[in-house]
């Protein structure tokens, strides 16, 4: 009783030391895209603890808004959907969980909406028409990347024949980039269609119609403040792990967590290049681009994968 | 319960007829409270009579015969030919959704009809429907099966007439493609009586094993005999091109109604498309056809590989309409045809690959058994949370005093929590989030199709699974949330519903989430153990597939274990909870309070975001859909209209010039008798 007592808060303590951990690496990225988006348009830009300060900040404010308890459910379901995620991928293995075995791509996939649907939600809850369009452009941009997105994944399931993640890692190899399905021929078409429609799901420019603060607002954010703020920016740090990390196993041969979190750093430093020069689509553009170029690519990927 | 052994397969629809005559009687009350209470009481009882018997014959619960002891219902017409109805598992599986289903949306009806809707032919026809839609699952004579469908499509058509709320011809489209479906059984069960030379007795399964020999024999006659038999079948699932009612027909009814039609009533077709395929199967796979039709493509014969491809843009295109649309009912009516296009497109992948991929059989085993209980357990998961999605827009329904449209609906959720919830539930289900039963069931059509190595399929299926995403959120934020367009005044007045809504309201939330929480034991309960069944013949043969109590598994290709997925869920929301609980205070506002970039809020502006919701996309997709199988429907209409208006015009009003034509006729033809 007593050892199963101290396995069950053993088990515990590694499952927050992992949340903990990669909410704490998302944040360091988004230090790190602040500071680097500044230098770029020649600024002095915010320390790159900064998040780590705006969410303690936000986080002990004592007077946020909130419209009723739903709202504040919805951001709950907002934060927890992302961790929950995290939790089915291989980067667990950093504290020594084996999670990932359990569930597999499809999972992965459906469990990945489950925060953004907690926000819009909780900005449907919040009433404002600036939410309302937020959340409208952000499941319109949700249409648009998941189709390429998609096609890439699946290109790889074709070529490994597997949904499980730890199978598709294991087909490839951590350091060499010729082991990597991003570099192997037909995948790369397959990889460079999902790695554009990667941008949207970051919503990064040029498709971060959802947020465009200039034009709505922010939208989503709008009615956010303090501590739902908060937590909103540790959903991004969160899910921006597992967007990353998802990528990065399928593409990147992101073998054990830490070569993963290396390969993070780098899509990460890609896709806020871009993001730094780049101007923001209109909605409609977007979608048409997104359901364009990268789908035609990935599509094409995937049907010389299935027919090779 | 020993006197189940005395009944029949006519026990149930006996049962259902009582409770309907009940409630006409009761309609001759003249105190509308006790009237609406009685018939429901009256009515509920009789489905929850027909619930209980069928799970028990399907659970096999001790005290009630075995289903094979239930006495068949026969009629002996000829010699040759006797219609017989006789109950099977696969009777009781959907007849316990359609029972089920009936039970909720009668019991609900008090919360859903407004005081000025007259609710009597509502609760005496939906258990007469439900009684004509059993006799169709227990049908095992085509000439029955005939009979108890054409019975089934008229009960429908007078409780859409009755309920006619838009007035924009939804009951007459229904009824006229009930006739198109009508003529083409019989003609189909015609070709039958021609191709097997006048030996058949249509029995159904004599005629799914006898199909291979008479298309060798009569290879186009049976065909053409299958393909039209389908008709009737593909209309009542909405499967394109035979869609077209079912949209104007849901959208244009009573909530409630079209919440038993859309979630018991189209899983008729589900029911018939099953048998159909195997019909197909025997076809193009036989004689003339297995070159052609039956020539294999991508693992499956060319002919289904076409259907599943046809279904699975069926499922993007009408997702992709549903969120489009501006009313709540529609929006609903085009995410159900899409639901029914997941469940028909495991059926054909399912049992097309039992032909097509001969060259592993635990491959096909493996697929067949996940398309064919994925596409029933599908069937499950949508009847749940389509009625409850239909079932809280009722509640809305009765509230706003009838409105259906997002442009006059809104915020209901602040003074209707529970119904909101429910609602909510509905819409998780729908878009298959984890541990929902909506992705449950998805799952196994996901998983059939990826092993199947039917990768643009799956695809498709998965980007019309992203669409639902967007007309879920409309149903959300249009019904429930915003600002109340009709005003905060009017706002104070809506109440929640009783608490008698409140328990039907928990109950089926409960059913949604416990479908998808422990789906293995809920999917062989209602298979009545054949899921297992299956997965044990599939292990004898060294496959790689379990669906165990609450695991999916194919072994090396994919796995969820949902004990851990409940846990690991559970433990991601109690992280947030507890970042949630240990942060800074917050404080309410009101409703009318928000951001609006500083902008002076006047409390009588529109601010509720309702009609251009998803704008931009909209207009990016807009031109694709100009092409409307629809507008093809109402260009042929036009010149048989146009053929109409040229014989009328030879109309001169004289007798006397009809009486020389038909003398010229007769000379003409004497004229050609003699030569």
């Amino acid at each position: 009783m007593g050892a199963k007592f101290l396995g069950a808060l053993v088990l515990t303590l590694k499952v927050l030391i992992y949340l903990f951990l990669m909410v704490m690496i998302g944040l360091f990225l988004m230090g790190i895209y602040r500071k680097f988006t500044a230098r770029v348009q020649y600024r002095v830009g915010p320390p790159i603890w900064q998040p780590y300060i705006d969410v303690i900040k936000l986080l002990s404010k004592k007077d946020a808004a909130t419209k009723n308890w739903v709202f504040d459910l919805g951001v709950i379901m907002g934060l927890g959907g992302p961790l929950a995620l995290l939790l089915f991928l291989p980067l667990d293995t950093i504290v020594g969980l084996n999670f990932h075995t359990k569930g597999d791509l499809i999972l992965i996939l459906y469990l990945a909406v489950v925060g953004p649907l907690g926000f819009a939600l909780a900005a449907s809850v919040g009433a404002s028409p600036w939410g309302a369009i937020g959340v409208g452009r952000a499941l319109s941009m949700m249409l648009g990347y998941e189709l390429p997105f998609i096609l890439g994944l699946l290109a790889v399931v074709a070529k490994d024949g597997t949904l499980l993640l730890q199978k598709v890692s294991a087909a490839q190899s951590m350091w060499n980039p010729a082991g990597w399905h991003y570099f192997q021929w037909p995948l790369i078409l397959a990889a460079i269609g999902a790695h554009i429609a990667l941008q949207g799901v970051m919503s990064e420019k040029p498709f971060d119609q959802a947020i465009a603060p200039h034009e709505i607002a922010s939208g989503i954010m709008v009615e956010f403040g303090g501590k739902y703020l908060g937590m909103m920016l540790l959903m991004k740090a969160a899910s921006l792990m597992a967007e990353l990390g998802l990528f990065a196993v399928f593409f990147l041969g992101g073998t054990t967590a830490w070569d993963t979190i290396v390969k993070i750093f780098a899509l990460f430093i890609i896709a806020i290049s871009f993001d730094a020069v780049l101007g923001r689509f209109r909605p409609d553009q977007a979608f048409t681009v997104l359901w364009k170029w990268p789908t035609i690519i990935a599509l094409l990927g995937l049907l010389l994968t299935v027919f090779a | 319960m020993g006197m189940l052994t005395h009944w029949s397969v006519l026990t149930v629809p006996m049962v259902l007829v009582l409770g309907s005559i009940l409630a006409a009687l009761f309609g001759l009350i003249k105190n509308e409270k006790a009237k609406r209470v009685l018939q429901m009481i009256s009515t509920t009882a009789a489905a929850a009579f027909a619930l209980y018997v069928n799970i028990a014959l399907v659970a096999g619960w001790k005290g009630v015969p075995k289903m094979a002891d239930l006495k068949p219902f026969t009629v002996k017409l000829t010699e040759t030919l006797t219609l017989s109805w006789q109950y099977y598992w696969i009777t009781g599986t959907f007849a316990i959704l359609v029972m089920g289903v009936l039970m909720f949306v009668l019991a609900y009806a008090l919360e859903t009809f407004k005081d000025d809707e007259n609710t009597t032919p509502f609760y005496v026809l939906t258990p007469l429907l439900a009684a004509a839609i059993y006799m169709t699952l227990a049908s095992v004579n085509l000439i029955a099966l005939f009979f108890s469908w054409e019975l089934m499509s008229f009960v429908a058509f007078l409780m859409l007439l009755y309920y006619d709320r838009t007035k924009e011809g939804g009951p007459w489209l229904y009824a006229f493609w009930s006739g198109v479906g009508a003529m083409s059984m019989i003609a189909g069960i015609f070709l039958f009586y021609l191709a097997s030379d006048g030996k058949t007795g249509f029995g159904l399964f004599e005629l799914m094993q006898t199909v291979p020999v008479l298309t060798i024999k009569h290879p186009y006659m049976t065909l053409a005999a299958v393909l039209l038999l389908g008709v009737p079948f593909m209309i009542k699932a909405s499967i394109p091109p035979f869609h077209t009612w079912a949209p104007r027909t849901y959208g244009s009814t009573h909530p409630s109604v079209a919440a038993f039609f859309s979630a018991a009533y189209s899983k008729v077709g589900i029911f018939a498309m099953l048998m159909w395929v195997y019909m197909f199967v025997g076809t193009v796979m036989s004689g003339k056809w297995v070159t052609t039709l039956g020539a294999n493509f991508r693992n499956m014969p060319t002919a289904f590989f076409i259907l599943a491809i046809l279904l699975a843009f069926g499922a993007v295109f009408t997702s992709l309409l549903a969120f489009a649309q501006k009313d709540a009912m529609y929006l609903l009516a085009y995410s159900s045809m899409g639901q029914l296009m997941y469940m028909v497109m495991a059926l054909v992948l399912g049992i097309g690959i039992t032909v097509g991929y001969q060259k592993d059989m635990n491959v096909t085993m493996t697929v067949y058994t996940l398309g064919f209980f994925g596409a029933i357990y599908h069937a499950y998961a949508h009847g749940v949370f389509e009625m409850a999605a239909y079932m809280a827009l009722g509640a809305a329904y009765k509230r706003s005093g009838g409105e259906t449209e997002f442009n006059k609906l809104g915020a209901y959720a602040h003074r209707m929590p529970v119904t909101f919830f429910m609602g909510f539930l509905a819409m998780l289900s729908t878009v298959s989030i984890p541990l929902m039963w909506g992705f449950a069931s998805k799952y196994l059509i996901y998983q059939a199709a990826l092993y199947g190595r039917f990768f643009v399929l799956s695809a498709m299926a998965l980007i019309a699974g992203t669409a639902s995403f967007l007309y879920a959120f409309r149903y959300i934020h249009g019904i429930w949330w915003g600002q109340p367009t009709k005003g905060y005044d009017f706002m104070h007045s809506v109440k929640e519903v009783s608490a008698w809504g409140i328990i039907i309201a928990l109950v089926v939330m409960g059913l949604t989430v416990l479908g998808g929480a422990i789906p293995g034991q809920v999917l062989n309960f209602i298979t009545g153990n054949a899921v297992n069944q299956m997965v044990m013949q599939s292990a004898m043969a060294g496959g790689p597939l379990l669906i165990d109590k609450a695991v999916y598994m194919v072994n090396g290709f994919s796995i969820l274990h949902f004990g851990y997925l409940a846990i690991l869920f559970t433990v991601g929301i109690l992280v947030a909870l507890l970042v949630y609980t240990t942060s800074g205070g917050s404080r309410k506002v009101n409703l009318d309070d928000f951001y609006n970039s500083a902008e002076p809020y006047r409390p009588e502006w529109q601010v509720q975001l309702i009609g251009a919701f998803y704008g931009p996309i909209e207009r990016v997709i807009e031109p694709y859909f100009k092409v409307s199988i629809e507008r093809v429907y109402n260009w042929l209409g036009g010149i048989f209209g146009w053929f109409a208006s040229y014989i009328e015009s030879w109309n001169t009003g004289d007798t006397r010039d009809y009486t020389w034509a038909l003398a010229g006729l007769i000379v003409l033809l004497m004229v050609l008798w003699v030569f």
